[in-house]
């Protein structure tokens, strides 16, 4: 056991020893100091699953709870929760992958390789979105079909009307009035 | 719900509790199993009383010796695997090397047996020596002596794994399939002690191995019902 584990053993166990004998107040700090230990552990875990992260340290305060009576007042209080943490995460991650196996399409699996992270894909589509939408529509346009859809400035001009030359024209200038705005981002 | 409310309601609920006396619960368990299992094997199997006739051979001691501390050791097993953050640990070593004190002893010559018996345990294969010098008939005599005290010790060990799963379930094992594997370590020795009370003198060596295969089973069959049942 380190030093610092050490502190935090001698510290928690006092506590929950008076906590077990009835002391709300003491049980009432025990359990937030441990739900604050449960979160930063669990986040570190299930990094592609922070909502997840919240039910857990629930799941885990109330078993703890449920508990308590089985635990042997001579042994290490943090061995004791770890074990229960562990225990609780490993069975949640097991269901998960019984539910992913079931509702997971393999469809998706060749999008998701490529993609740093559902929600930062999501955020940085969300806000270009917000972006394009400050740009009159025919500049606008040709910059989503050209820069967004992958078509040729030939076909944005077919889909917008516009001539291939103010096509070229209207993505110039909107790019600029873009950097403009955000100066720096382009 | 927000988790200080959580905690603010799991703190309304506190009262102060009683931590639990793990040796007493378990204790009484296996008390009450033992009734059962007691009751079924004088009332199926029938007691051997010429059992008295062995207490002057050291192997029936070494054996029973062997076989406590097997007990003991998945005992204290149990125990710890009953209660998150503690590991079976050297127990789990203590159990091993009695098993195979037991399997060293049972397949010695000084087993104990009538002398034909001895003779084919000394020989490297007994399988094949009671399929030469019995034919067909000794192999299936064999297989049932075998199939018997598996089976006997099997069934004789229910209600100990029983009422060791029933304890466990009120206790917390963070490890359930190897809390399920000791209990039935246990119950399985337990049940070859009790059934060795029928079966010690007309005992050869092909009950010997069904002793060992009904012992192996328990704790398998523990470990598959610990996954299951013993999840909390």
């Amino acid at each position: 056991m380190n030093a610092r584990l050490q502190i935090i053993e001698a510290d928690l166990h006092a506590a929950w020893l008076d906590a077990l004998a009835g002391d709300a107040t003491s049980y009432q700090a025990v359990l937030t100091r441990l739900s604050g230990h449960l979160r930063v552990f669990l986040r570190r875990r299930l990094r592609d699953k922070p909502e997840d992260v919240e039910d857990l340290v629930q799941e885990i305060l109330l078993s703890i709870h449920q508990k308590r009576h089985t635990y042997d007042p001579k042994q290490p209080l943090t061995a004791w929760i770890y074990a229960i943490a562990r225990y609780k995460l490993i069975d949640h991650l097991r269901a998960q992958a019984r539910h992913d196996d079931k509702n997971d399409s393999i469809d998706d699996w060749h999008d998701q390789l490529w993609m740093v992270s559902t929600e930062d894909a999501d955020a940085s589509k969300a806000h270009l979105t917000h972006m394009l939408s400050q740009l009159p529509d025919k500049q606008r346009l040709p910059i989503e079909h050209t820069k967004l859809e992958g078509h040729s400035v030939a076909e944005a001009a077919l889909l917008t009307g516009q001539s291939e030359s103010a096509v070229k024209v209207n993505i110039h200038r909107g790019l600029k009035a873009l950097a403009k705005l955000y100066g720096g981002v382009f | 719900m927000k988790t200080d409310d959580l905690i603010a309601q799991l703190v309304a609920d506190s009262q102060s509790v009683a931590p639990v006396r793990i040796h007493l619960m378990f204790t009484h368990a296996l008390l009450l199993a033992s009734l059962v299992s007691v009751a079924l094997l004088v009332g199926f199997w029938g007691i051997d009383l010429r059992i008295v006739s062995l207490l002057d051979t050291p192997v029936f001691w070494v054996k029973l010796g062997l076989m406590l501390w097997l007990c003991a050791s998945a005992w204290s097993m149990v125990l710890h695997l009953a209660r998150p953050g503690e590991s079976a640990g050297p127990m789990a070593w203590s159990a091993g090397a009695s098993l195979t004190g037991l399997l060293a002893v049972t397949i010695s010559p000084f087993a104990p047996g009538s002398p034909e018996e001895q003779d084919l345990l000394a020989q490297a294969s007994p399988w094949m020596l009671a399929g030469v010098d019995h034919g067909w008939a000794g192999v299936a005599q064999a297989w049932q002596a075998v199939w018997r005290a598996g089976a006997s010790i099997s069934a004789l060990a229910v209600p100990w794994l029983a009422a060791l799963l029933w304890t466990l379930r009120d206790m917390a094992p963070t490890r359930p399939a190897w809390a399920g594997a000791s209990a039935g370590f246990m119950a399985g020795a337990l049940s070859a002690l009790l059934y060795s009370l029928h079966a010690s003198v007309t005992s050869g060596p092909f009950e010997t191995l069904g002793y060992m295969l009904g012992m192996a089973l328990m704790p398998a069959i523990g470990a598959l019902l610990g996954r299951w049942l013993l999840r909390w």
